[in-house]
């Protein structure tokens, strides 16, 4: 394309399906307000205008300022017969999907930046350079979220690394946070090196890097091979193997999960809150985005292709959780705790991409829902609920960990002995959101894994091995019981020792207020239920 | 207006929220007033529901289907249905309602409420603001399980009831408080995952084989469809042995009761009359709820063998178990597994006089077991000692206190004219007819129950209350009252179950009228079950022949309701 024809572009038309230059920049609105209010936090300092107007305010205008203009596009795209497009020559496409999660990580970052601002980290000196860093890894989620092709979905990656990375280390002073970055640092640029390896080899023998060109080609070079004596099949497997580490890494799956309770030990809570959430949900998108394009409508040989990611998937599910659940049961600090809890709810939320991916690799009519068009959508519907439900609980549970922190400067279990009869708000919210995370009703989480367990339950039709899935999946709800119920155990039945360091907090004061709104919203999502599910249903009608 | 209904189930809750969000350092003093008056309020409004539900006219046989609620209230939840023209209308809803059963296990819960405020009233001074709250909490979840007729609604608030009693037992509990509370909500955590799974299946094999039903999740539709097409042998096999396993816990049965005497010793006198009041009813309740009208089959076939089995063991094991106890807590809890055992071979008996007589031991259960739970609590904040050899001659020091625990265990023990008698009678007759011979047995075995019930149970009576006096040295620190007969407030306490008791044994017919349309509907499925064996069919009708003669009065009563 020469430059006339790509200034052509860029000032007048759509191409099919694709949105002029223009119009991109139009729909990439949100990521540039937020990218200005970087700008404009790093200029304040310069003129230190910071002085006068503390930098979170510039944070959170931008973020609200963003979310906002999601949620406009969320009602463009209910009102009119707007339909998705590509954007940015097919770099990133722009449907309900993007949205919903776009609208998701804004949202979510409003409420981390309200809770740095109430727990006081980081300090006056150093809020330009983590705000910058946060709304630059927000950023970076979105584009993974809206990724549309392979580099993208690198540079997304990447942009929501990098970040993370600096975040982590934030507590410049402490060895245990600068080792817990540097770790995170090394993991990472090691699971970013296979992957763009395994990238390279995908675009290589497909041809095409387009998400959306995936699946045809892979059925018109596989259509005559047969088996893993080929060696383009081998190559295909590799390389899907090798993309796999980059997201397990991201997703804190087994084995790359070694960083992950490192990393949120030596990392601020509230950097903790944030990674366990924002980057899971943005590597999920990301994941499903993948998969479901290469899964393609299931016909030919991509049902072989679809299936065989779907139990590899299944199977890392169950090692994880599995995993997860036993070793946060014996910690002792509760953000390594938490870290493994993040780990073993990564490992559900993977059972439903696992079930996604079975339900795709047929195309005949199973149950419940009437016809196999509706089975890919619910068990992306479940997930989407479970990342919703996720965000408040986790949240709720790291913010309250950092608001005792502020007070007692320790983060063990065990110092949080009796603290319902100091501060009984903490300690309610800290039981809703750790009931909440086990999934006992009438808690948001109940229904978050139960729309999973209900798609792996459908997807046992397909294959036996989900049954194996579904059993991983109960008793793990039952062994994660024990060491979120000790939590729950600690704060509210024992006393509170003598020389314990005294909490107080007034159940009327802004911290207390801002934990009552999370974990109240954690109840309400298991009391009314249905128009989330709805949004989330129709963001997962995009993908099919 | 929201209707009387909800009133009912959500005022309890309302109230706990008052509490604690408006005073959460209230005094003790406070704090249980503010519970009385709830649990009162509530209690109040159960019986104007009660009167509405009387008031409505009665359902004639053919227009109803094995599951009837009525004051229905039904509101969708979640519409699963939204995503295209093809899926059926599936949804969740908020499905309200009352039949006879529930409407008395509901007014069971209310009366117990109260009684367990009041018996907490100078036993609880801790914290006693969540102490009441968490009561409270629990309160509504208890009625709501019972008024719920959506299975996932049923399921949710079967289990929300786990987390208010978790704190009651752990935070105000015994010494081993802690353990208890944990083993206690693991095990039936456990098993109610399962028993959700197959509630869904249950749910999506019906689904499949008729696609018209466009609310599986309806109790009463589900039933219905299931009554007209029923599903094969082995699918209902799998799904009776999956949604059981959950019940099997809270009821308890036998091999799954382990959980109950600790939970039950560590308890607080308040919790161990809720938890075994009504929390274990949840059980039978789904049982008799989930399993005899949606699965015939399999109840018939795997079920009464087997829970006939389980039962009648459970009847002996836990009265053996009863039997060679110390601690006088644990004795009664262990006789609660025996009790159990007799709701549950009424209920499996699969006929009207043992799904009646099941029905009606659940009532009699809570209220003799929950009256000598409170016994218990009262002597023990007495003399700090619950343990038989410890305690003797109580009668002569309490007698007042000692008159209501020969009464209580009369009735427990199931003496003609109180209310345990006709309870245990109807399980054990119904069963006795049931099952081609091994029916037989299965209420041979139960009958010793009732020997060995009368053993410990007097035993206990004889020893702590009528042997030579010899109590525990008074050493209680200054300001303490010196040790007193019941007050006023205890008596308050005791004499509704007590009366009830005696009211029940006299004249059970009011009772079994309420809950008769609902029983026979149930039973009459089996009626058709059977009828597909000619040899059973011969057999059943037979007894049945024999039986009205024999039973005309207390069973089947007068044909029509009040």
């Amino acid at each position: 394309m020469d430059f006339e024809a790509l200034f052509k572009q860029f000032l007048s038309g759509d191409v099919a399906q694709q949105a002029s230059i223009l119009r991109s920049l139009t729909i990439f609105l949100p990521e540039l307000v937020l990218s200005c209010s970087i700008v404009l936090m790093l200029v304040a300092r310069l003129v230190s205008l910071d002085r006068i107007i503390p930098t979170h305010w510039f944070a959170l205008l931008g973020g609200m300022a963003s979310f906002v203009i999601v949620l406009f596009q969320f009602w463009e795209f209910g009102n009119s017969q707007t339909v998705p497009v590509e954007v940015f020559t097919g770099l990133a496409i722009h449907d309900e999907f993007s949205i919903f999660f776009r609208g998701f990580l804004t949202f979510f970052l409003v409420f981390v930046i309200a809770l740095t601002v109430l727990t006081g980290i980081p300090d006056d000196e150093d809020a330009p350079d983590f705000y910058s860093l946060l709304c630059g890894a927000v950023i970076g989620m979105m584009l993974m979220s809206s990724a549309n092709h392979l580099l993208m979905l690198f540079i997304g990656i990447e942009m929501a690394s990098v970040p993370s990375y600096a975040m982590t280390g934030f507590l410049k002073g402490k060895r245990r946070s600068s080792e817990a970055a540097l770790k995170f640092v090394v993991y990472g640029a090691g699971a970013a090196g296979v992957m763009l390896f395994g990238i390279s080899l995908l675009t290589g023998i497909l041809g095409t890097a387009q998400f959306s060109e995936l699946a045809p080609r892979f059925q018109a070079v596989f259509a005559s091979h047969a088996g893993m004596q080929d060696p383009a099949t081998r190559c295909v497997a590799l390389a899907l193997l090798m993309i796999a580490v980059g997201f397990a890494f991201k997703l804190s799956l087994v084995p790359f999960h070694f960083w992950c309770p490192d990393a949120f030990h030596g990392a601020p809570a509230e950097v903790g809150g944030f990674l366990s959430v924002g980057s899971k949900a943005a590597a999920f998108a990301l994941l499903v985005r993948l998969t479901t394009s290469l899964a393609g409508d299931g016909s030919g040989a991509l049902s072989q292709l679809s299936l065989s990611c779907g139990l590899g998937l299944g199977l890392i599910a169950i090692v994880t959780t599995t995993f997860g659940n036993l070793a946060a049961y014996s910690q002792q600090n509760i953000k390594r705790m938490l870290a493994y809890s993040t780990i073993a709810h990564a490992g559900y939320m993977l059972m439903a991409v696992s079930a996604l991916l079975v339900l795709q690799s047929v195309q005949t009519d199973l149950v419940f829902q009437g016809n196999h068009q509706e089975n890919g959508p619910r068990a992306m519907e479940g997930l989407l609920y479970y990342l919703c439900v996720y965000l408040f609980m986790n949240l709720g549970a790291f913010a309250i960990v950092a608001l005792i922190r502020n007070q007692t400067y320790s983060e063990e279990i065990d110092d949080y002995k009796g603290l319902a009869q100091q501060v009984p708000v903490l300690a309610i919210c800290m039981a809703i959101c750790m009931f909440s995370l086990v999934g006992i009703p009438p808690l948001g989480g109940f229904y978050g894994k139960a729309f999973i367990f209900a798609s792996v339950y459908e997807a046992t039709n397909v294959h036996w091995f989900m049954w194996v899935v579904l059993a991983a999946g109960g008793l793990n709800t039952v062994i994660s019981l024990f060491y979120y119920l000790r939590v729950a155990k600690t704060m509210c039945m024992d006393t509170r020792p003598a020389d314990a360091v005294p909490v107080s907090m007034a159940a009327s004061s802004s911290p207390a207020l801002y934990v009552m709104l999370v974990s109240g919203m954690v109840v309400f999502l298991g009391i009314i239920i249905d128009p989330l599910s709805k949004v989330a249903l129709h963001a997962a009608h995009a993908l099919f | 207006m929201p209707s009387l209904l909800v009133i009912m189930i959500f005022l309890p809750a309302i109230a706990a929220v008052a509490l604690l969000l408006l005073d959460p350092q209230a005094t003790a003093v406070r704090a249980r007033w503010v519970a009385l008056l709830a649990t009162v309020a509530t209690f109040l409004v159960s019986w104007g529901v009660a009167a509405q539900f009387l008031a409505l006219p009665q359902v004639s046989e053919t227009a109803r289907g094995p599951v009837h609620p009525q004051l229905v209230q039904r509101h969708t939840w979640l519409d699963l249905s939204q995503a295209g023209p093809h899926s059926p209308g599936v949804k969740l809803e908020f499905f309200l309602g009352l039949d006879g059963i529930s409407l008395s296990l509901v007014l069971l819960t209310t009366i117990l409420t109260i009684s367990s405020v009041l018996v907490s009233w100078t036993a609880i001074k801790d914290r006693a603001a969540q102490f009441y709250a968490c009561l409270l909490i629990l309160e509504t979840g208890l009625i709501g399980v019972f008024c719920s007729f959506d299975i996932l609604l049923f399921y949710v608030f079967f289990e929300f009831t786990l987390i208010p009693l978790f704190f009651l037992v752990g935070i105000w509990g015994g010494p081993l408080r802690r353990y208890a509370a944990g083993k206690f909500f693991v095990y039936t955590l456990a098993g109610s995952l399962i028993t959700l799974l197959g509630l869904v299946s249950l749910v999506v094999t019906t689904v499949q084989a008729n696609p018209g039903l466009t609310t599986p999740f309806s109790i009463p539709d589900l039933a219905n469809t299931l009554a007209e097409h029923p599903l094969t042998p082995t699918v209902q096999f799998t799904l009776f042995l999956m949604i059981a396993a959950g019940f099997m816990v809270k009821v308890p049965l036998f091999p799954f009761h382990t959980w109950l005497p600790l939970a039950h010793v560590e308890a607080p006198t308040a919790g161990s009359v809720l938890l075994a009041g009504v929390l274990l009813k949840l059980g039978t309740y789904g049982f008799l709820r989930m399993l005899l009208p949606m699965l015939p089959d399999a109840c018939l076939h795997t079920g009464l063998p087997l829970i006939g089995a389980m039962a009648s063991i459970g009847i002996i094991y836990g009265s053996f178990c009863a039997l060679s106890q110390n601690d006088i807590k644990k004795l009664v809890a262990y006789s609660s597994v025996a009790h159990l055992g007799f709701c549950m071979l009424g209920l499996f008996a699969l006929n009207i006089e043992g799904i009646s007589g099941g029905v009606l031991q659940m009532i009699n259960h809570g209220l003799s077991t929950g009256a000598l739970f409170c016994i218990v609590g009262m002597f023990y904040e007495r003399y700090h000692t619950r343990q038989l050899n410890e305690l003797g001659g109580l009668a002569t020091k309490l007698p007042l206190m000692g008159v209501a625990m020969v009464f209580t265990s009369f009735a427990s023990i199931g003496l003609p004219g109180l209310n345990g008698f006709v309870g245990e009678f109807l399980c054990l007759a119904g069963m006795f007819r049931a099952g081609d011979g091994q029916g037989v047995i299965f209420s041979a075995l139960g009958a010793m129950g009732v020997v060995l019930g009368a053993w410990y149970l007097l035993g206990v009576v004889q020893h702590a209350f009528f042997g030579p006096v010899h109590l525990p040295a008074e050493h209680h620190g200054p300001g303490h009252e010196p040790i007193a007969d019941l007050n006023a407030r205890e008596v308050a306490a005791l004499a509704p179950l007590l009366g009830l008791c005696l009211i029940l044994g006299l004249f059970p017919q009011p009772l079994l009228d309420l809950i008769r349309p609902d029983v026979e509907a149930v039973a009459k499925l089996y009626g058709n079950v059977r009828a597909t064996n000619p040899n059973a069919f011969m057999h059943a009708s037979l007894n049945n022949h024999a039986s009205q003669k024999n039973l005309p009065s207390v069973a089947l009563g007068s044909e029509v309701r009040p």
